[in-house]
């Protein structure tokens, strides 16, 4: 489903990713329109899941050390089955179906090493066909933005 | 930082709807407005939570997403990682372990788009050997409410 945000929605989007929290009346002043505006557009943009202002937390220091990329290749069973049950295994934080193979990208924390292992074993490797995995790990993250997502996704 | 049952439900009521006035969850959890005010403060004050934007991907028009993956010199790793981290288009970068030593993750309109950007800003950089990019196709879960805060 594709959306048309106007010149004033963009605006709008843009000046809260410099501030979140921003009064309603700053933001109008930065946009340009009238406080009610702003409140009524960021309110539509939320109905729609189109747009969402969020708290997030950094996974450091909920005491994760180790983000992991894992690589999944996935035989004898159907791709798409396969990523929805990673998907629901409460671990992972992001699940993708790549185009070719390796078909999927499971992305998950870690406390450390045990737990990593426990991961791999426990919640990745233990799907039926995924048949085998490949790592990278973060070693040092330069950016992390929340950018976007598809919001029906989230609960 | 050590949070408690009052610090938790604090950041789940922001996660939820980040636009909410500290009056508005102070009276939803049933304390002081002055709790959730200092709580929050000190929890983006010790980086352990930060607002964000986040737009729904479809709606934006985005069309590609993609993982890319790159081999690079350790001598011309740390400029490589800022060429990535400096394109707007570019929402995730980091040093990473295993048979690549960067991922990055990329958004565009397009794949043409996608791969033009590739092309202009970071395939001409000093000390690639490899580029791999890789198309996402679908999303099955996308938690954005993770990130890391970097310290200042």
């Amino acid at each position: 489903m594709s959306r048309r945000f106007d010149a004033i929605d963009l605006a709008l989007i843009d000046a809260l990713r410099e501030d979140a929290r921003a009064t309603n009346k700053t933001l109008a002043r930065s946009v340009g329109v009238a406080e009610t505006t702003v409140a009524l557009r960021i309110q539509k943009l939320r109905d729609d899941n189109a747009m969402m202002v969020t708290l997030r937390r950094d996974l450091y220091s909920r005491g994760f050390d180790l983000q992991c990329f894992a690589d999944i290749t996935v035989r004898g069973r159907d791709v798409d089955a396969v990523a929805d049950e990673l998907a629901k295994r409460e671990t992972t934080t992001s699940v993708s179906v790549m185009l070719g193979t390796p078909q999927i990208v499971v992305v998950f924390n870690a406390a450390n090493r045990a737990d990593l292992l426990r991961v791999l074993e426990e919640e990745i490797a233990s799907v039926r066909g995924v048949e085998r995995i490949e790592l990278h790990t973060a070693v040092d993250i330069r950016k992390f933005q929340s950018g976007y997502t598809h919001l029906e996704l989230q609960e | 930082m050590k949070l408690d049952s009052i610090d938790e439900a604090i950041v789940a009521a922001f996660q939820e709807d980040g636009r909410q006035s500290n009056s508005e969850i102070a009276r939803r959890l049933n304390v002081s407005e002055g709790t959730v005010r200092q709580r929050l403060k000190k929890l983006t004050d010790t980086g352990t939570v930060q607002f964000d934007v986040v737009v729904d991907i479809g709606q934006m028009g985005i069309g590609f997403v993609a993982f890319v993956r790159a081999a690079v010199a350790p001598r011309h790793l740390e400029s490589f990682l800022d060429a990535c981290a400096k394109l707007p288009d570019v929402f995730y970068v980091a040093a990473v372990a295993g048979r690549f030593n960067v991922l990055a993750l990329l958004c565009a309109p397009n794949a043409e788009d996608g791969l033009r950007l590739i092309n202009a800003h970071l395939e001409k950089q000093r000390g690639l050997s490899e580029i791999e990019i890789r198309q996402v196709v679908g999303f099955k879960k996308h938690d954005f409410r993770e990130t890391v805060i970097a310290k200042t």
